[in-house]
C-alpha cells in the first residue's frame, strides 16, 4: 500500500513495482488519518510505503497499527530527516533511488518468511474489503462498478483483485463464484 | 543417461516402460498392443503411419523440454489430425463424463447445498470445452483438409483457398485451462472434508489427469498443427498474376 499526495511521487512508485512484478498494490492518495486508518485495516498490506512524516502521526489509531498489525514500514523520504527518525523503518526508499534499487527494497521484504506468519496479513483469509469486492465481482459487476460501489479507484479494485487471486489460487470469476458459495459470502440463489 | 528424445529405433514396449500415459496415444493412432519387440519405425510402418509423425507427438507427450521441429512435413498433417480427432472423442465421450459423474456422487455425499456450486462449475467447464472443440471439428479440422488435399492436387491445378485462414483459429485458440485449475484447487484447498472414501482423490486424479492430456494436446496444436499449416498456407498462396 502506498500512501502518498503527490501524484507524480505516488503514481511513479505504481508504475515501477508493477510492472513485471505479480504484486497487488493499492494506492491511497487519503490524508487524513481517519480515512487512512479505515483504508489500511480494510487492505492489511504486507508494506505499507509513505513519508516519514505518515508513521510519525500523533493520531492514535495511526499510532495503534503497529502494534496490531505486522506489516513492513518503508519509508518514503523525499525531504530531510533527522537519521534518528529513519531508523525505526524496515526500509527505505530516497527520491534518488533507481528503478532497480526499489524494486529490490520491496522485493527483499516481500521474500521476508517472517511476514508470512503474519496473523493478518498472510495466509488465504481475505481482509473485509477483498471481501466485499469479491462479493461484488461475483455477481457480475464490472471493475468500474465496483470501484463506484466502494469509492475506491479502479486501480485499486484491481489490485484488490490480485491479491483475492494470490489469497485463494482461483483465477477464473467461475471458480470465485464456487469460492464464494462454499464461504456464504453469497447464497447459491444468487449465482 | 537419462534420455532427452524417442528415435525410431526404440523399441515401442521400451517406451510404454518409461511413460505409460504413451498407451492413450497407441490407442488414438489405432496401434493394437501385444507389439513384441517392435521398434516405433516398425509399429508406424505397420500401421500406415508416418514414422516422423507419430515420434513428434510421443516426444512431446514423453518431454516437457522437448522443441519440435516441424520443418516442411506436411506429409505428417492427416497422422497429426488423426490424433487430435481421437483425443477429441476421448475427452468428449470418456474422460470429461467419468469425471462428471465422479463429481456427481462426491457433492451428493457431502450433504452441502453450497457445494452444488462445484457441479455447476464442472458443467460450465464441459460447456466451454464442447465449444471448443466443436469449433475445432467443424471448422478447423475441415479446413485444414481441404487444404491439404489441394496441396496433394496441386499439378492439377486445385481450386483457390478459401478466405478463412490458421490465424483466425489462432485467436479463437483461448485459454480453457483456468477453469480446470479452480477446480483443482477448490477440491483441495477449500471444499470443506466432510466426505467419506476416497472420491475426492480419484476426481482430482482424473483432473490432473485431465489436465496434462490436455496439455500435451495443445502443444501438439500449437508447436506442430499451427507452424505446418501456416508454412502450408503460404505455400499455396496464388502466385500474383503478370499480365
Amino acid at each position: 500500500m502506498i500512501v502518498e499526495p503527490s501524484d507524480t511521487l505516488r503514481e511513479g512508485l505504481e508504475c515501477i513495482l508493477t510492472d513485471r512484478n505479480n504484486i497487488g498494490i493499492v494506492v491511497e492518495h487519503c490524508w487524513e488519518p481517519a480515512e487512512l486508518y479505515s483504508a489500511f485495516v480494510n487492505t492489511q498490506p504486507r508494506i505499507l510505503i509513505a513519508s516519514p512524516a505518515v508513521f510519525e502521526s500523533r493520531d492514535k489509531q495511526i499510532k495503534s497499527l503497529r502494534e496490531k498489525y505486522a506489516f513492513h514500514s518503508v519509508g518514503l523520504v523525499y525531504s530531510y530527516f533527522h537519521p534518528d527518525r529513519l531508523e525505526e523503518f524496515d526500509a527505505l526508499i530516497h527520491l534518488n533511488d533507481n528503478r532497480e534499487k526499489i524494486k529490490a527494497t520491496v522485493n527483499k521484504l516481500l521474500a521476508d518468511p517472517a511476514d508470512q506468519s503474519g496473523a493478518n496479513t498472510g495466509g488465504d483469509t481475505l481482509s473485509a474489503r477483498e471481501t466485499e469486492v469479491l462479493r461484488l465481482l461475483v455477481r457480475g459487476n464490472s471493475t468500474k462498478k465496483i470501484a463506484e460501489a466502494l469509492f475506491i479507484s479502479t486501480h485499486t479494485v484491481n489490485a484488490h483483485r490480485k491479491n483475492i487471486i494470490r489469497k485463494l489460487d482461483i483465477q477464473t470469476v467461475s471458480g470465485l463464484t464456487i469460492y464464494a458459495v462454499l464461504n456464504n459470502i453469497i447464497s447459491l440463489e444468487e449465482v | 543417461m537419462q534420455k532427452t528424445v524417442f528415435t525410431g529405433e526404440d523399441s515401442m514396449a521400451g517406451i510404454i516402460h518409461s511413460n505409460y500415459r504413451i498407451l492413450v496415444i497407441l490407442e488414438r493412432m489405432g496401434i493394437k498392443l501385444g507389439l513384441g519387440n517392435q521398434t516405433v519405425e516398425e509399429v508406424a510402418t505397420q500401421h500406415q503411419l508416418q514414422t516422423g509423425a507419430l515420434l513428434l507427438i510421443l516426444n512431446l507427450f514423453g518431454f516437457k523440454q522437448y522443441n519440435p521441429e516441424v520443418g516442411k512435413h506436411y506429409a505428417f498433417i492427416p497422422d497429426i489430425l488423426r490424433y487430435l480427432k481421437n483425443s477429441h472423442s476421448y475427452f468428449l465421450e470418456q474422460k470429461i463424463p467419468s469425471i462428471q459423474q465422479h463429481i456427481h456422487q462426491l457433492v451428493f455425499q457431502l450433504h452441502d447445498s453450497n457445494a452444488a456450486m462445484v457441479e455447476l462449475c464442472y458443467n460450465k467447464y464441459i460447456e466451454e470445452v464442447t465449444e471448443h472443440i466443436g469449433y475445432e471439428n467443424e471448422i478447423v479440422f475441415p479446413y485444414i483438409e481441404q487444404l491439404f488435399r489441394m496441396y496433394q492436387n496441386r499439378a492439377n491445378g486445385g481450386p483457390a483457398p478459401e478466405s478463412y485462414t490458421i490465424g483466425i483459429y489462432g485467436e479463437h485458440h483461448e485459454d480453457i485451462e483456468g477453469l480446470l485449475n479452480d477446480l483443482k484447487n477448490i477440491l483441495i484447498r477449500h471444499l470443506p472434508q466432510k466426505e467419506t472414501g476416497n472420491l475426492r482423490r480419484v476426481v482430482l486424479q482424473e483432473l490432473f489427469d485431465l489436465e496434462s492430456d490436455l496439455n500435451s494436446h495443445t502443444r501438439i496444436e500449437n508447436e506442430v498443427l499451427i507452424p505446418l499449416v501456416k508454412k502450408l498456407e503460404q505455400e499455396l498462396e496464388p502466385v500474383p498474376d503478370n499480365r
